[in-house]
Order: structure tokens, then sequence, then C-alpha cells
């Protein structure tokens, strides 16, 4: 866990948490994202290499 | 020394610590943490519909035959080279945008983006676009692809746009490839008719970006970008789109004269060509400068588009029925 925020006046910032949680959703979003597309390439790749591989074959 | 499979648990859990304390600097600093939807809004995803369908016209209309999947593959890659180019084109123009209503709310001037993320994907999807095509096809498609996103971003974004009048001119070859690729995709060459095609896009590109820029002119004018409406007056624009509509009908033309489709396409090209005639002569026309009531000028605008889809809707049709 994060230490909570601290103002530059040393009082906790009320506005921090709801910002770290707000950049938390956004990076777990992007991460879930980026996976999605790894994923559907794998299979791009996969797919390319068995038309590659049938249209050399034929 | 630990088992590797504490190793791992002890990386994942201080990449897990890392990213945490990432996200709360990034909160502290105010550094924008772009959402994937920034990612994709930097593609210009709106453009690239029809990139994406005049590559595709190009790649069914050429003689052959491809494998679905890598043809897919072809069309893919050439939505991700168009996207890749926006999204250098916006990190050039960052500025400008942010000096302009229309484009304002982009991910960058807006600073939901950092700068160097959008230059990082750009390049990223530029590179993997273009390698992507070499391997999946040939490497004469991917090196207009290649020479397409270079030619967007360094001679039209960085060259021409903040320099001269003509850039949509000159910088319009760029939009003019998509046919091009789709075709040498196919046959692993350019022959006359994606040329033609080429052409067609080409000549185009001036009376659509102009019907646009002449009411839009207030916000180019307040980003300092010398579009022809605001370097050389309304009246000089409408001259100079009445005068590329002629230019663009010949090479609308073209294909039918030099036999490389039939009737199908020709008969197609007259009504849809001289529809496109009526309303640029209307902008020719037209006296009006107030951009809220440009009707004639917005009205070529939304034709342009629907005529380009026409068009290689037509020839596609032509290929088929003629084969």
């Amino acid at each position: 866990m994060s230490a909570p925020e601290q103002s530059p006046e040393g009082g906790r910032d009320p506005q921090a948490p709801l910002d770290e949680k707000l950049i938390r959703q956004r990076q777990r979003s992007r991460s879930l994202v980026t996976g999605l597309v790894l994923g559907a390439l794998a299979i791009l790749f996969y797919a390319i290499a068995i038309a590659k591989m049938t249209g050399a074959g034929g | 020394m630990p088992a590797p499979s504490h190793e791992v648990f002890s990386d994942m859990k201080s990449a897990v610590l890392s990213s945490q304390e990432h996200s709360s600097s990034a909160a502290r600093a105010g550094v924008a943490v772009a959402e994937w939807r920034d990612f994709v809004a930097l593609t210009k995803p709106r453009v690239m519909t029809l990139v994406v369908f005049t590559g595709l016209c190009g790649l069914l209309a050429a003689p052959g035959a491809i494998h679905p999947v890598l043809a897919f593959t072809a069309i893919l890659c050439i939505a991700l080279g168009a996207g890749a180019a926006g999204a250098l084109n916006q990190w050039v123009e960052a500025d400008t945008d942010a000096l302009m209503k229309r484009t304002a709310n982009r991910p960058l001037p807006a600073g939901r983006m950092e700068r160097q993320s959008a230059l990082h994907f750009g390049v990223g999807l530029s590179c993997f676009s273009v390698l992507l095509l070499g391997v999946a096809t040939n490497w004469v498609a991917a090196a207009i692809l290649a020479i397409s996103i270079l030619y967007y971003v360094l001679v039209y974004t960085v060259w021409l746009k903040p320099r001269t009048a003509q850039n949509i001119v000159i910088g319009g070859a760029a939009g003019a490839f998509p046919p091009v690729i789709g075709w040498a995709a196919v046959t692993g060459d350019v022959s006359a008719l994606p040329i033609a095609l080429f052409c067609l896009i080409f000549f185009w590109t001036p009376p659509h970006f102009w019907a646009l820029s002449l009411f839009v002119r207030t916000d180019y004018a307040k980003a300092g970008i010398p579009m022809l409406p605001v370097v050389a007056g309304e009246q000089a624009t409408r001259r100079q789109i009445w005068g590329y509509t002629g230019v663009m009908a010949i090479a609308a033309f073209a294909p039918v004269l030099l036999h490389l489709t039939g009737m199908i396409y020709g008969t197609v090209a007259l009504l849809a060509t001289g529809l496109f005639y009526v309303y640029a002569f209307r902008v020719f026309r037209s006296r009006e400068s107030d951009p809220a009531r440009m009707k004639a000028e917005r009205r070529l605008f939304g034709y342009s588009v629907l005529y380009l889809f026409i068009m290689f809707g037509a020839v596609v049709l032509d290929r088929w029925v003629m084969a």
C-alpha cells in the first residue's frame, strides 16, 4: 500500500487518493486492452503462418 | 540463493509495488495517464474509414488472388499505418491543435496524454505496420506504406503545412497511396489502374479540403496555418476549387479512356462527377462570408466524401463484372 499523500504544508492532500484511484483505474484498463491486443496478434500471426504455408504448399 | 519461483514472486511483488509507486508519483506530479481510448483517438479513426475503404477497393480491384487472412492483414496494416501517421501528425501539431476549436479536445492539447507517449506510439505503430505488411504480403507494398507514412508526417505535416498555401495540393498525395498499397499487396507491383486511382484521390483532395477550410477558416487563421482561404481569400479559394474539380474530372474519366475499366464505372463516374461539378459550381458562385451560413461549401465537403466511396465502389464492381 502506498503512503497517504501529503500536501506541501505537511497535511493530507484530500485530492490525492481520488487522483491515484483514477490513475490506477486507467492503468488497469490499458493493461487489459494491451492484453487483448496481444492475444489478437498471437491469433493473427498463427493465421498468417497457416495461410503462408497453405499458399506455399498449393 | 532463493528458488526461481521465489525470485519470480519477488520480481512480481516489486513490479506491483513499483506500479503503485508510479501511480502515486504520477498523481503527485500531475502527469497525464492516458486512457486506451485516447490512443485510439490519436489514430484519427474517422479519417481512417476512407483510407481503409480505398485500400480495400485497390486490393479487390487487383488481378490475381490473395488468401483472405493475408488480405485482412494487408487492410489492417494500411489502417495501422494511417493511424500511426495520424498519431505522429498530432504529436507534431499539438501546439497548433490547442489553438483551434475543432482540434482542441484531442488527447495532447487537452492534456490527457504525454507528448512522448504519442511519439512512441506513432513510431512503434509505423514500424509494426510496415514490417507486418512486408512479412504477410510483399515488400513492395510495405515500402509504399512506409513512403506514405513518411510523406504524410515529414513532407505534409512538418514541411508544407506550416509554410505554404499549396500544402494540401502536394501533401494530398499522402492520402492517395492506400489503393496503390492494396493493389501492390496482391500483385507485388504497381500498374496503370492504381496510378489512375492515385491521381483521382490526389486531384480530389484540393476541392474536398478547401471546401472544409472555407468554413473553418477562422480556426486556421487563429493557429497561423497558411490555408488557401487564409492567405488568398475566399473568392480565390472558390476559383481554385472550381479549377481543381475540372482536373479531378479528367482523373475520374481516365480509367475509362485508358480502357482500364468498363461502362459500369464510366456511367457511375459520369453521374457522380457531374453532381460533384454542380456542387463545386454552387461554391464557385457563392459570395457567403459567414462560415455558419456556408451551405454550399458544407454540401460540397459532405458530398466529396460520399463521392470517393461511390467511385471506388464502382471500380470494384466494374472489375468484378468485367472479370
